[in-house]
C-alpha cells in the first residue's frame, strides 16, 4: 500500500504507515509509486558520488535527538529629547525618542524578536540552524523592516569523531561566525571579543591533553564572504552597507591550558580581498564625489591582519580575569569586506574598524593596537569559600573592564599616534529569588579629526526573575548619559541625555 | 533527554498554542476571556465559523515530526587577472565563482553547489497533519549582507488529509501551498542536475491522489489545481527587493494531472499533463492576450535491483503568449513565461513557441550488480551514474528557432571506507547544438568524507576544471545578465558540508 506514499516523502508521523518500505537505498532497489517528488524533498540534486541515501530513502534508525535552544526578548528604550539651542517659533514640550537618540556603549540593546537555535543530530555528527526574527512590520516597528527577518542566520555542521587515544577533534562545516579572545569568563565580556570571523567554511578543532593538568588547543581555518553585486542597491533594507568584495579569511590559533585555571592562547587571523570593482567607490571615498562609470581610482587588493595573545585566570574562589592583547595591520583595507567581523567593542568588520581608529584619508592603511581586560567575581562565592556556592542565595556580582587602544600608523595625519580608552561596570545585587537591583556604567574615550569622542552613561535599574538561578529577567532602568560637544554636535537635536527602558527576555 | 522532550514540547506548543491554550483554559476555567489570546490565529475563523479551542477528538495521538535539510559550500573560483595594476595581484580570487552555472537557465549542472537550508516542521496524526517549511539561500551572518530574497521563511504550507481508512482505498488530499515535480531523474531526487525534467508547479490550491492495487499492479492517479496568491501591482518597479517582479505579469494558475502504473517494484510509467495560463485585465496595456504554458509528458522508471535504477522521459511545452505566465510553472528552471522566453523562446518570440526535452539517467552498483542482496551498502562499492537532458526549440524568433540544447555526463564514485571516498565527475554543455563556441565541459574530482556507509551526511572537497567556448558568458550584475567583457573562471574549488534527516 505504498500509493500514499506519493513518492520520496519524507517520512512522515504517520503511525498508522504501511508503507512496504524498499531494503534499502541503493541504485536498483524498488521505491514507492509516486509521480513526482514529495514536497517535503529539497529542491536540489543528490550528494556528490550519489553514495549517500537522498533525502527521502530509507536508511536505519539510529539515536538521534532534535534541540531547540533559544532566547525571546522585547525591549523598549524610551528617550527624553531636549530642547534645540535655538528652537523654532512655536516649540514647546518634551520630546521623546524611539529609539532613544543615543551614542556609544548602552546597557541594552533596544528591538524585540526571537532567536531560535535548532539542533538535529547524534554523538557524531549534528546540524545547528540559528533561526532570527525580529518585529519588522508595521504593528511593532511602525515601518516595514525587511532587515528585521525572519532569517536563518547561520547554519552549519558539527562534526565530532571518537577520540584518537589523547586527542580529540571536532570539525565545524558551514555559514557561521566564530569568536575569540573576548576577555569575559565565558569569552565574550563586557566589550566583546577582540576577534571575530564569518563567513562560509570550515574550521578545525584538536584538543591534546599532553599531562593531567595541561592541554594543548589547536585551531585552523578558512572561510569566505560572498561579494556583492556592485549593482546591488546598498544602503534601502540593509543596516550594515559593504563594498562587499569577495573575502578570504585564513585563521589559526594554538592555546595551552593548566589545571583549566591558567590558559593562554595566540590568536591569527588575515582576511584578504581582491578588488574588481569597475564603478563602485568605497566607503572612504569623500561623500561629496560623484561615482563615475569607471573608478578614476580604482582601489588595490587589501588585507587585514589580526594577531592577539589572550590570557585567563580562574582564581577560584576569588573570580576571573582575562587580559587580550591584540594588533591589527592594515593594508588597503577598503577593499576587505568584513570576513573579520569584530574587533574593539564590537566594532564591524575592516569598514568600522579603519573609519573609527585609523581615519578616513588613511585610505585603509595603518596598523592599530589595543589591549582588554575584565574581572568578573562573586561576593557570596569568596565568603562562602571553602564551602560551595550555589547561586541560591543572596549575592554581589561584579564585573569591571577596560580598554586600551593606540593608533600605531596612519595615513591620516589626525588620528595617526592617537589612542583612547574604554571603561565599564556592571554590578548586580540580587536580594531576593525574584528581585535584584542591576547598576552600569560604561565610558568610552576616542580620538577623531575634531577632537574627542566621549560617551558614558550610568545606568540604575530592578530586575524580576522567577528564580535565583532562572534565565528569565524583566527589568525596568533608568541611563543618563553624558556626551562631549563632539559627541553630541547638532545643536538642532541633540542627543538624549535621559532613557527609560522596560524589557524582558528569557533564554533556553 | 527530558531537556530534548521539553524542546520538542515547546515547540510543538508553538505549532498548538491556540489550542493549547484553549485546553489550558478549560482545565484552569478561573480567568474569564476578556479578548482572544496573543496565540490565536490573527486571521478570521474558518468557515462556518468554528470556534477556536475545541478538543480533537484525537488530539492524544497528534505528534510533531521535524526533518531538515542543510547544504552550505565554500566556493571559490580562480582567475588570472590579464593586466594587473599597482597594488592588485595577478590572480583573482572569486566568491561566488564567475561561472556559467546560472541556475535558471539550461546550462545549470549542479556540479558547483549552492546554499540551501530547509526545515520541515510537520504536526498532526495518521489521518491529518500540517507542514510548515522554512527555508533560506543563504545566511547573512556569513554573507556579508542580507538579501531579502534569499530569505524565503515559509516556503511551504500545506495540509494533508490522508481518507484511505474512511474510503477503503488509498486517497490523501493535500491543500496549500505546497511544491509539485514531475519527472525527477533520480530514484529520490531531482537526478544529477536538480531539475525536474517535466514541470514543476508553485502554487496554492489542492492535489489528489488515489491509487488501485490490482495484483502486482498499483495503479496512481494525481491531480492538481491552484494558483499563485497574486500578481505584481501595477507601476511595481522591478528591484533586488520584489525579485525584479514583471509588472506584465498576470494572475496565473495551473492544473495538472497525472496517472501512472507500477508493476511489482519492478518498473514504473507515468503520463503528465500541465497547463497553466493567466487571463488577466490589470496589465498595463490592458491589452495583452491570454497567456498559456502546457506540457504533455511521458516517463519511465525501472527499479532492476541488481542492475540499477534507470529513469527515463520525454516532455513536449507548448507556449502561447506565455509572457504573462507566473512562476506557478517552472519548465528546466525557468519560472513562468518571461524566464522561458528569455533562456529558450527568445525575446522576438511573442511567448509563443515550444520545446521537445528528453532525458534519462542510470544508476548502477557495481558491487550490487555482482552479489545481488548479499551487498548492503556497508561495504567498498564502485558506483556509476550516467545522465543526460536535452532540448529543442521551436520559436517565433528566428535566433532561437531550431536550436538544440544538449547536456550530459557521468559520474564514478569509489567508496574505499565507511568514512571516505573518492569521486569524479565530467559534464558537458551545449547550449546551441554543434556550436562549439557555445559549448563547455567541467571535470570534477573530489574528496568525499562522511560518518558511515549509509550516513545521511557528506563533506565533499572538489575542484572543477572549466573549459569554455569562446562564446560562454557568465553573468554578472544585479539582476544577473551575461557579461562578454568578463572571462569565466577556469578553476573552482569548493567545500561542502550537507546533512540531511
Amino acid at each position: 500500500m505504498t500509493l500514499l506514499a506519493c513518492g520520496a516523502t519524507a517520512e512522515t508521523a504517520r503511525a498508522d504507515n504501511d508503507i512496504d518500505k524498499p531494503t534499502d537505498s541503493l541504485p536498483g532497489s524498488p521505491r514507492p509509486p509516486g509521480l513526482g517528488l514529495s514536497p517535503e524533498a529539497p529542491p536540489v540534486g543528490p550528494a556528490p558520488g550519489g553514495r549517500a541515501p537522498s533525502f527521502g530513502a530509507p536508511t536505519e534508525k539510529d539515536e538521534w535527538a532534535f534541540r531547540i535552544g533559544g532566547r525571546f526578548s522585547g525591549w523598549e528604550s524610551v528617550g527624553i529629547g531636549r530642547r534645540p539651542d535655538n528652537p523654532p517659533a512655536g516649540y514647546k514640550g518634551t520630546p521623546l525618542h524611539v529609539p532613544a537618540r543615543t551614542l556609544g556603549r548602552q546597557p541594552f540593546w533596544s528591538g524585540a524578536g526571537a532567536t531560535l537555535s535548532l539542533q538535529f543530530g547524534n554523538a557524531v555528527v549534528s546540524s545547528t540552524v540559528l533561526f532570527y526574527a525580529r518585529f519588522s512590520g508595521k504593528e511593532r516597528q511602525g515601518y516595514f523592516a525587511p532587515q528585521n527577518g525572519p532569517s536563518i542566520g547561520q547554519a552549519y555542521l558539527t562534526v565530532r569523531p571518537e577520540p584518537l587515544g589523547r586527542l580529540r577533534l571536532n570539525f565545524k562545516v558551514g555559514a557561521f561566525v566564530e569568536n575569540y579572545a573576548g576577555p569575559g569568563q565565558w569569552g565574550w565580556g563586557i566589550y566583546g571579543p577582540m576577534l571575530a570571523l564569518r563567513g562560509y567554511g570550515e574550521t578545525t578543532n584538536a584538543e591534546y591533553d599532553v599531562g593531567p593538568n595541561w592541554r594543548l588547543y589547536l585551531t585552523h581555518g578558512f572561510l569566505g564572504v560572498p561579494g556583492v553585486p556592485e549593482d546591488y542597491l546598498r544602503g534601502e533594507y540593509h543596516s550594515w552597507i559593504e563594498t562587499g568584495i569577495s573575502t578570504f579569511v585564513h585563521h589559526a590559533h594554538v592555546g595551552v591550558s593548566f589545571k583549566n585555571q591558567y590558559s593562554l592562547k595566540l590568536h591569527y587571523a588575515s582576511a584578504y580581498g581582491t578588488d574588481e570593482r569597475k564603478y563602485l567607490p568605497t566607503f572612504l571615498t569623500p561623500p561629496s564625489s560623484t561615482p563615475s562609470p569607471v573608478l578614476s581610482s580604482p582601489g588595490a587588493d587589501g588585507r587585514l591582519d589580526t594577531y592577539v595573545l589572550e590570557t585567563r585566570w580562574m582564581a577560584d574562589p576569588y573570580g576571573q580575569l582575562g587580559v587580550s592583547a591584540a594588533y591589527w595591520n592594515f593594508k588597503d583595507a577598503a577593499s576587505v569586506g568584513d570576513g573579520i567581523w569584530w574587533g574593539i567593542d564590537w566594532t564591524q568588520g575592516a569598514r568600522e574598524l579603519v573609519n573609527k581608529f585609523l581615519g578616513p584619508a588613511s585610505r585603509g592603511n595603518g596598523a592599530l593596537a589595543a589591549v582588554s581586560a575584565e574581572y568578573d567575581m562573586s561576593v557570596a562565592r569568596i565568603l562562602a569559600h571553602p564551602r560551595t556556592f550555589d547561586g541560591r542565595s543572596q549575592d554581589v556580582r561584579v564585573a569591571v573592564a577596560a580598554l586600551r587602544y593606540w593608533t600605531l600608523a596612519s595615513r591620516d595625519p589626525f588620528y595617526e599616534h592617537k589612542a583612547g580608552y574604554y571603561a565599564g561596570t556592571q554590578l548586580e545585587f540580587v536580594a531576593l529569588s525574584w528581585v535584584r537591583a542591576t547598576f552600569q556604567t560604561y565610558l568610552e574615550n576616542r580620538y577623531t579629526a575634531f577632537g574627542r569622542w566621549v560617551a558614558a552613561s550610568i545606568s540604575p535599574g530592578i530586575a524580576f526573575s522567577s528564580d535565583w538561578l532562572s534565565t528569565d529577567r524583566i527589568m525596568l532602568a533608568y541611563t543618563r548619559n553624558f556626551y562631549s560637544d563632539v559627541t553630541d554636535n547638532n545643536s538642532a537635536l541633540r542627543l538624549d541625555r535621559d532613557v527609560v527602558t522596560l524589557g524582558a527576555y528569557i533564554t533556553f | 533527554m527530558r531537556t530534548g522532550l521539553a524542546a520538542i514540547l515547546m515547540l510543538a506548543s508553538l505549532f498548538v498554542s491556540a489550542v493549547a491554550l484553549a485546553q489550558q483554559e478549560d482545565s484552569d476555567a478561573a480567568l474569564p476571556r476578556l479578548g482572544l489570546a496573543p496565540a490565536e490565529p490573527q486571521t478570521r475563523s474558518p468557515p462556518p465559523s468554528l470556534p477556536l479551542g475545541i478538543k480533537p477528538s484525537e488530539s492524544k495521538t497528534d505528534v510533531l515530526d521535524f526533518h531538515g535539510f542543510v547544504l552550505l559550500p565554500l566556493r571559490v573560483g580562480l582567475l588570472e587577472r590579464p593586466n594587473p595594476r599597482p597594488g592588485e595581484s595577478s590572480l583573482v580570487l572569486h566568491n561566488p565563482p564567475l561561472i556559467p552555472q546560472h541556475l535558471r537557465s539550461f546550462e545549470y549542472v549542479g556540479i558547483v553547489p549552492d546554499p540551501w537550508v530547509q526545515l520541515n516542521f510537520i504536526y498532526g496524526n495518521s489521518t491529518v497533519s500540517a507542514t510548515a517549511i522554512l527555508a533560506a539561500r543563504a545566511f547573512p551572518d556569513a554573507a556579508g549582507y542580507y538579501n531579502p530574497v534569499d530569505q524565503l521563511g515559509v516556503n511551504d504550507a500545506f495540509l494533508t488529509v490522508n481518507l484511505s481508512k474512511v474510503l477503503a482505498m488509498p486517497l490523501e488530499v493535500k491543500v496549500g501551498a505546497m511544491t509539485g515535480r514531475y519527472g525527477p531523474m533520480g530514484a529520490y531526487d531531482a537526478g544529477r542536475y536538480g531539475t525536474p525534467l517535466i514541470a514543476r508547479v508553485n502554487a496554492i490550491g489542492e492535489m489528489i491522489t488515489a491509487g488501485y492495487k490490482l495484483g502486482a499492479t498499483t495503479f496512481v492517479i494525481e491531480q492538481g489545481l491552484g494558483g499563485q496568491l497574486g500578481r505584481p501591482p501595477a507601476g511595481l518597479v522591478p528591484a533586488g527587493w520584489n525579485d525584479f517582479a514583471s509588472g506584465d505579469v498576470g494572475a496565473s494558475f495551473v492544473n495538472h494531472l497525472h496517472a501512472g502504473a507500477a508493476y511489482a517494484g519492478l518498473a514504473q510509467l507515468g503520463l503528465h499533463y500541465l497547463t497553466s495560463w493567466s487571463q488577466d485585465d490589470q496589465i498595463p496595456s490592458g491589452l495583452v492576450p491570454n497567456g498559456r504554458i502546457t506540457v504533455f509528458g511521458a516517463d519511465a522508471r525501472l527499479t532492476a535491483g541488481r542492475y540499477g535504477h534507470l529513469y527515463a522521459g520525454i516532455a513536449r511545452t507548448l507556449a502561447t503568449n506565455a509572457s504573462t505566465v507566473s512562476g506557478v510553472i517552472e519548465i528546466l528552471n525557468a519560472r513562468g513565461g518571461p524566464e522561458l522566453i528569455s533562456e529558450y523562446l527568445g525575446p522576438a518570440s511573442g511567448g509563443d513557441g515550444s520545446l521537445t526535452t528528453f532525458g534519462a539517467q542510470y544508476d548502477l552498483s557495481m558491487v550490487r550488480l555482482m552479489f545481488d542482496e548479499l551487498y548492503t551498502g556497508k561495504s567498498p562499492d564502485l558506483r556509476v551514474s550516467l545522465f543526460g537532458v536535452g532540448t529543442k526549440v521551436r520559436s517565433d524568433d528566428p535566433a532561437y528557432d531550431g536550436v538544440l540544447k544538449l547536456k550530459g555526463g557521468a559520474e564514478v564514485t569509489y567508496n574505499l571506507l565507511s568514512w571516505f571516498g573518492v569521486s569524479t565527475r565530467f559534464d558537458h554543455v551545449r547550449l546551441d547544438g554543434d556550436n562549439s563556441g557555445k559549448a563547455f565541459s567541467i571535470f570534477s574530482p573530489r574528496l568525499l568524507f562522511h560518518t558511515g556507509w549509509l550516513s545521511r551526511d557528506e563533506f565533499a572537497l572538489q575542484y572543477s576544471h572549466f573549459v569554455s567556448g569562446s562564446r560562454v558568458d557568465a553573468r554578472t550584475g544585479y539582476p544577473a545578465t551575461p557579461d562578454p567583457t568578463r572571462n569565466p573562471d577556469r578553476h573552482v574549488f569548493s567545500f561542502s558540508g550537507t546533512f540531511w534527516w
